[in-house]
């Protein structure tokens, strides 16, 4: 939930009520660290928006779109008639800023296509490989919307659906990059691990990293199978059903059952004889870290003690772990100890699972790599103190991807991308302080590990021949000569390489000959002649090897999961090995240059202008029993890049013609996302007859104008202060009817002056009803005065914590505690009562000025799919969750009245991720909590747990 | 009840609608209407039309449109669309004479022989419709499978190929099926998408899986098949007893009619998913590459290509001297069809993916937009 989320609804709860200081909301915040300063890029078919930081960049990705654009305009057999608006971001953290989407961009999304304008949004991460595919895959969605809309549209059929996202995704991927060992890693663990999804069921693994390579898999099959243009008639079939399936079989002549029995037959027919020359990691090797995934491991050994420290991710965090190496293969069930946990506070916002490893010097110290602001930093960890010693941040470089430590832990050397995109080698010097560049060209240069004699540094880089093709080799960095040689050459990639102790002989993972599996070679510095040997020889994936001892510990991918797992005695299993090639090579081609657009392609550079878009634009006439039809509309502009936007509302509900002109409700706001400060301000103008819940209720006639202001500045991603100020004029009268019979007149004119300040701290992590883990904390204090009649003058205080504490992965206790306050002249009433707080009494039936509140709940899984099947589809219901409550709390105006309580259970279904469908069962606490009430209360909402 | 005065009202807008016509329009044998009478699908015209051109009238239709939408006959054109509407335009006014829903999509040509019309319907429908315009009602209609081509009338038949691969022989009159001949291979490898051509003695169509058959228009007999090893979309051409088709391994083909032997294989560099146009000359053939290449109709040699801006989705049409070809940058371009130079262009509001349709005097475009151009050479009053 991000800043704007907050204003947006701020802005909606001061339209209504002047009294805006009662509402309030959690939520994350998308802080906005940098100011960029955007420009635009014409080419023929493209508005590329970039900053100048990163021009070459933007240049070198003008180019690969207008290719891939070409490419995927033969494909579709189509061409995209309006410009596309492509946004590129030369890193991933500054990709997590953008505006085109109001959401928090999650580390894994590596570019997005939105709908609504049409707008490809798109991060660098050092290889022009994966930005080349990553541009054709957002692009194959650009092309598949405006060619399915195109087909609808000459059928006369509304535009409001697409492919299944299988397809849709499984076409992206098949169409943007060529069948990679990763893809293949994935799809040979499905079948052999017998988890393989059928087109079917596909529903079930919906969203999912599987589901987009399954979709690919499925694509390529159809395409060698039945013929690339298959695909193509799947989407110029798509109008003759409203359901794909139907669709696939009038293409194919196959249902999905028919299709499933043949392309399933045939992977297995594929996969299962490599069994008989390859193994499963779990088949050969040690298991020291199971369960979830866990990736980057280190070897520390200390005196008798030998650990291994990791990144996983295991309750949903990222986090830092350490583990006993002989405790746990001694003992399969061993668990980590947590050393450092992650995506919970300001300094180790985030941890890159995938991207930054861990390294540890002679000197017992850690160094790990996590996000911190704006930019990644490097924090050094104490092992045996166990505490943060220092932290480096670095004003050059955005994002840091591995380090590395020299033998004497003075130094290390570390890849990282500057704001320009360049991912190079960086040397920094811990005690001087300085960070110094090794490499600086437009290569991918990666994982780089210090020699033992500190003379050398290997490292994985796409400066080869072959790294247009998204390969990257093996290269040595002379540190005395500043040269750089070749260790592997090839058509294939070589990653993470690391010396051994004495410095004689390296280990890395490869794909050389299809799955990545570790290899070592043996540094012959009196011979030309070098060889690597197969050290694993796995049907799926090795990652990260590094020695531990004599032993090799690596990161094995088995059942969709990273397990952390040992080969003992690395150089028998090497001598072993049957798997030998030599690495005395020639050079034999140039090393690839990036292509950038130039001369008549590239038209134009602009600065950027905003200029504003519908985002929506909404009419609705609505008629209630008691107040009457209103009519009116509601429309949103914003501009390209989202940072700002205008909100418009007008409405009616005038009851009769001469009210017509009395009952305008009108609003205009202004939203401003680009700076760190968010602001909001606006104008408005409501009238209408009113309800108020305060005791007598009545109606009242209400006429209101003024303006707002309202800021929020996020710290960091977890905690925001927001203050706010509004200044509105208030005519209140009371109809006749109401005057005659109760011979009073509450008719009032007050000018309001409202200010407010909050906090909020949100750390919390979700699960599919509700939080499971973290904490969530609200203050708000405001006060609320009519400034020229004296006829209203109140106080708020609101209080909200809450605290969820894991039991288990899926398992947690929440807990939950409300004080709020209004006191003053006219303070609003709060209302409770309802599943949302106190359970067991009928929604909003208690009123106040004052209350408290606590909550307490045990959430637990109960049934994590129900999957029916009909004969016109199938339904399912995911995460089905249990809940044992216990709430008390009570609210009074001046005097307290009694303590209310309840406690029960209940059962929580997530429907379809948007909505949580709640049942409770339970008894009232009654009496000042003396007794249970007689019967039981039912209550049912839609709503997400507190 | 509103409700049921809603349906009633629909029904009687919807299910009444009739067309019909006044008289039998009159053929001529020198009228050469795209698909009617040019049964080798040469996609060439006797009319010449010389640009430039400008606009006199334009028509919206219901829906979007195939690849060949229209037919012509006397002063009529024809024009079914993706809605399942069939309209009748008169073509020096653009006023309709009349125009009726069939139900389900229109993928090809909608034809007019005296006084009937003849409609293959796709998806739902999956039928032939012959159509009476003088009396507005329905001759016969057959369920045939679905049908994403143009029929062919040759004397008293009218042939179709279904999506299921087969090609039915339909006795036009009565509209009882003659012959049928459904290929003995698998059904995945016998979709077709291909309208059949013909000399008037055998009748040629391809299919997906890369076979092209020859058969006796008298008797459905298989005179000769061959496959050719890649995918077709696109329809045969038959002229001076050679058929001419090209296919998505981005090759153009040239067979002996008579007996099914290759003459002449062109490679193009790109996937062929439209038709040719034909003459004792040239062939004419654009690539998904926007390329159009002119080919030596005797060995298949490239006389010349011309790059396009836009992507050529509608096969091109020639007209004497000169070739007209759309683009979907909006635009139809007039090439010399000796030395391949743009003679004029005109640009359009929207994507063309229609063949144009060539009249006496006029020429017809039919853009995404539904809109229906007619143009005439400037100066002239017609």
């Amino acid at each position: 939930m991000s800043c704007k989320f907050v204003i947006l609804l701020f802005l909606y709860s001061i339209l209504q009520f002047p009294a805006s200081s009662q509402f309030f909301y959690f939520g994350r915040n998308k802080v906005q660290y940098t100011r960029f300063d955007w420009h635009v890029l014409k080419t023929e078919h493209f508005d590329i928006y970039y900053y100048p930081e990163m021009e070459d960049l933007a240049k070198r990705g003008a180019f690969l779109a207008e290719e891939s654009y070409n490419i995927l305009e033969e494909k579709f057999v189509h061409n995209v008639t309006h410009r596309i608006p492509l946004i590129f971001y030369s890193s991933h953290l500054h990709f997590e800023q953008t505006n085109v989407t109001p959401g928090l961009v999650p580390e894994g999304v590596g570019g997005f296509f939105e709908f609504i304008k049409g707008r490809v949004v798109i991060p660098y991460n050092g290889s022009m490989w994966d930005f080349q595919h990553v541009i054709s895959h957002e692009l194959v969605h650009v092309f598949m919307h405006s060619k399915i809309n195109r087909i609808l549209s000459d059928h006369r059929m509304m535009q409001d659906r697409l492919p299944p996202l299988w397809f849709v995704e499984g076409l992206a991927e098949y169409w943007s990059v060529v069948w990679d060992s990763q893809a293949e890693m994935v799809m040979r663990d499905a079948v052999i691990n017998n988890y393989l999804v059928p087109l079917s069921d596909m529903n079930k693994i919906y969203g999912t990293f599987l589901m987009y390579k399954e979709g690919q898999f499925i694509l390529k099959f159809i395409s060698e199978h039945y013929g690339e243009h298959c695909i193509l008639q799947l989407m110029e079939n798509f109008w003759k059903s409203d359901n794909f399936e139907t669709v696939f079989e009038k293409t194919l002549f196959k249902n999905y059952k028919q299709f499933d029995d043949e392309w399933i037959y045939s992977v297995k027919k594929k996969y299962y004889p490599l069994l008989a020359n390859s193994d499963q990691p779990s088949g050969v090797t040690k298991i020291i870290v199971g369960e979830g995934f866990n990736l980057k491991p280190v070897f520390y050994k200390f005196k008798d003690r030998r650990e291994i420290f990791f990144i996983g991710n295991r309750s949903g965090y990222t986090s830092i772990y350490r583990i006993d190496l002989d405790s746990a293969l001694n003992n399969q069930y061993y668990e980590p100890t947590l050393v450092l946990t992650g995506e919970k506070t300001d300094e180790f916002e985030a941890f890159h699972l995938f991207q930054s490893n861990l390294a540890i010097s002679n000197s017992n110290l850690l160094a790990f790599v996590t996000k911190s602001g704006e930019h990644d930093a490097i924090h050094i960890y104490d092992i045996e103190k166990k505490n943060i010693v220092e932290t480096f941040r670095f004003y050059d470089v955005v994002s840091i991807g591995s380090i590395s430590w020299s033998s004497d832990g003075n130094r290390m050397v570390l890849s990282a991308i500057d704001k320009s995109g360049s991912s190079d080698l960086y040397v920094f010097d811990i005690k001087s302080n300085e960070l110094q560049k090794l490499t600086n060209d437009v290569y991918d240069d990666r994982d780089p590990d210090w020699s033992p004699d500190g003379k050398t540094i290997v490292f994985t880089s796409d400066r080869t021949p072959f790294g247009n093709k998204g390969k990257y080799n093996l290269f040595f960095y002379d540190l005395e000569t500043n040269n750089i040689k070749y260790l592997t050459y090839g058509n294939e990639n070589y990653y993470t390489p690391h010396f051994s102790s004495d410095g004689k002989s390296l280990i890395f993972s490869s794909d050389f000959g299809g799955a990545r599996n570790v290899w070592l070679t043996k540094l012959n510095n009196e011979s030309n002649y070098q060889e690597m040997k197969k050290v694993t020889n796995f049907i799926t994936g090795a990652y990260d090897p590094i020695w531990a001892d004599s032993d090799l510990v690596f990161t094995g991918f088995e059942n969709f999961s990273f397990h952390i797992r040992l080969v003992k005695n690395l150089h028998d299993a090497s001598d072993s090995s049957n798997a030998i090639y030599p690495l005395n090579f020639i050079v034999d081609k140039p090393v690839w240059q990036p292509y950038v657009i130039e001369g008549n392609a590239e038209k134009k550079s602009l600065r950027y202008t905003e200029e504003y878009s519908l985002d929506v634009a909404q009419s609705q006439i609505s008629t209630d029993p008691v107040f009457g039809t209103a009519g009116g509309a509601f429309i949103s502009l914003s501009d390209l890049l989202g940072n700002e936007e205008y909100n418009f509302l007008l409405y009616n509900t005038a009851q009769s013609t001469n009210e017509i002109l009395s009952s305008f409700n009108i609003a205009i706001s202004r939203l401003s996302l680009q700076r760190r400060t968010n602001y909001s301000f606006g104008i408005y103008r409501f009238s209408g007859r009113r309800y108020d819940l305060t005791d007598p209720d009545l109606y009242f006639y209400e006429r209101v104008f003024g303006g707002y202001l309202a800021l929020s500045y996020p710290l960091s991603k977890f905690r925001r202060v927001s203050l706010s100020t509004s200044l509105s004029k208030s005519e209140k009268d009371i109809g006749y009817d109401y005057i005659n019979i109760h011979n009073i007149d509450l008719a009032r004119r007050a000018l309001f002056l409202s200010n407010s300040i909050s906090f909020t701290h949100d750390n919390s992590l979700w699960g599919p009803t509700g939080p499971l883990d973290g904490s969530r904390f609200n203050i708000t204090l405001a006060y609320t005065s009519d400034i020229q009649y004296s006829h209203a003058n109140y106080y708020s205080i609101i209080f909200d914590y809450r605290h969820y504490f894991r039991l288990g992965l899926m398992t947690a206790y929440a807990t939950r505690v409300w004080l709020f306050y209004n006191d003053g002249q006219e303070a609003r009433r709060f209302f409770m009562g309802g599943s949302w707080d106190l359970r067991g009494y009928p929604r909003w039936s208690l009123r106040g000025k004052k209350l408290w509140l606590t909550s307490n709940e045990l959430r637990f899984p109960l049934i994590d799919k129900i999957i029916l099947n009909f004969p016109f589809g199938i339904i399912v219901f995911p995460y089905i969750r249990g809940a044992l409550f216990f709430d008390a709390g009570s609210i009074w105006d001046d005097k307290y009245l009694q303590t209310l309580g309840s406690a029960g259970l209940g059962i929580r279904f997530n429907l379809g991720n948007i909505i949580v469908f709640r049942y409770d069962i339970g008894k009232r606490l009654e009496n000042n909590m003396k007794r249970f009430q007689d019967g039981l209360f039912y209550q049912f909402f839609f709503g997400w747990d507190f | 009840m509103c409700r049921f005065w809603a349906i009633v009202f629909l029904v009687l807008i919807n299910g009444c609608s009739r067309l019909i016509i006044k008289k039998i329009p009159a053929y001529l044998p020198s009228d050469l209407s795209i698909s009617q009478n040019d049964i080798g699908r040469t996609n060439s015209t006797n009319f010449e039309i010389s640009p430039p051109l400008s606009v006199i009238w334009n028509y919206t239709a219901s829906g979007g449109f195939g690849t060949f939408p229209a037919s012509h006959v006397d002063d009529i054109i024809c024009v079914g669309d993706l809605n399942g509407e069939i309209n009748l335009l008169n073509i020096k006014t653009g006023k309709s004479l009349g125009s009726k829903k069939f139900g389900s999509t229109i993928i090809g040509t909608p034809l007019i022989d005296g006084d009937n019309l003849y409609v293959a319907l796709s998806n739902d429908e999956n039928t032939l419709n012959s159509y009476n315009l003088l009396k507005g009602a329905v001759n016969w209609r057959l369920a045939l499978g679905e049908i994403e081509t143009s029929p062919l009338i040759i004397g008293e038949k009218i042939c179709v190929t279904t999506l299921t691969g087969k090609l039915i022989c339909v006795e036009k009159f009565r509209g009882q099926i003659v012959w049928t001949f459904d290929p003995p291979i698998p059904q995945i490898l016998k979709i077709c998408h291909s309208s059949p051509a013909s000399d008037g003695n055998l009748i040629v169509y391809s299919c997906e899986g890369g076979y092209i058959f020859a058969l006796n228009l008298s008797d459905g007999k298989l005179s000769w098949q061959t496959n050719i090893g890649s995918s077709i979309i696109s329809s045969p051409a038959i002229y001076q007893n050679r058929v001419f088709i090209g296919s998505l391994d981005s090759s153009f083909y040239s067979f002996d009619l008579s007996t099914g032997t290759q003459i002449w294989k062109r490679s193009l560099g790109s996937s062929v998913y439209t038709s040719q146009a034909v003459s004792n000359k040239y062939v004419f053939v654009s690539t998904v590459g926007k390329s159009l290449y002119c080919l030596s109709f005797k060995d298949g040699e490239i006389i010349w290509e011309k790059r396009m801006k836009g992507l050529i989705l509608s096969p091109p049409l020639l007209s004497g001297k000169f070739l007209y070809i759309a683009s979907t940058d909006k635009c139809l371009s007039v090439v010399d069809v000796d030395n391949g130079k743009f003679v004029w262009q005109f640009k359009t509001e929207d994507r063309i993916k229609s063949i144009p349709l060539i009249v006496p005097g006029r020429l017809f475009l039919f853009l995404e937009n539904r809109n229906i151009i007619a143009l005439q050479p400037v100066g002239d009053s017609r």
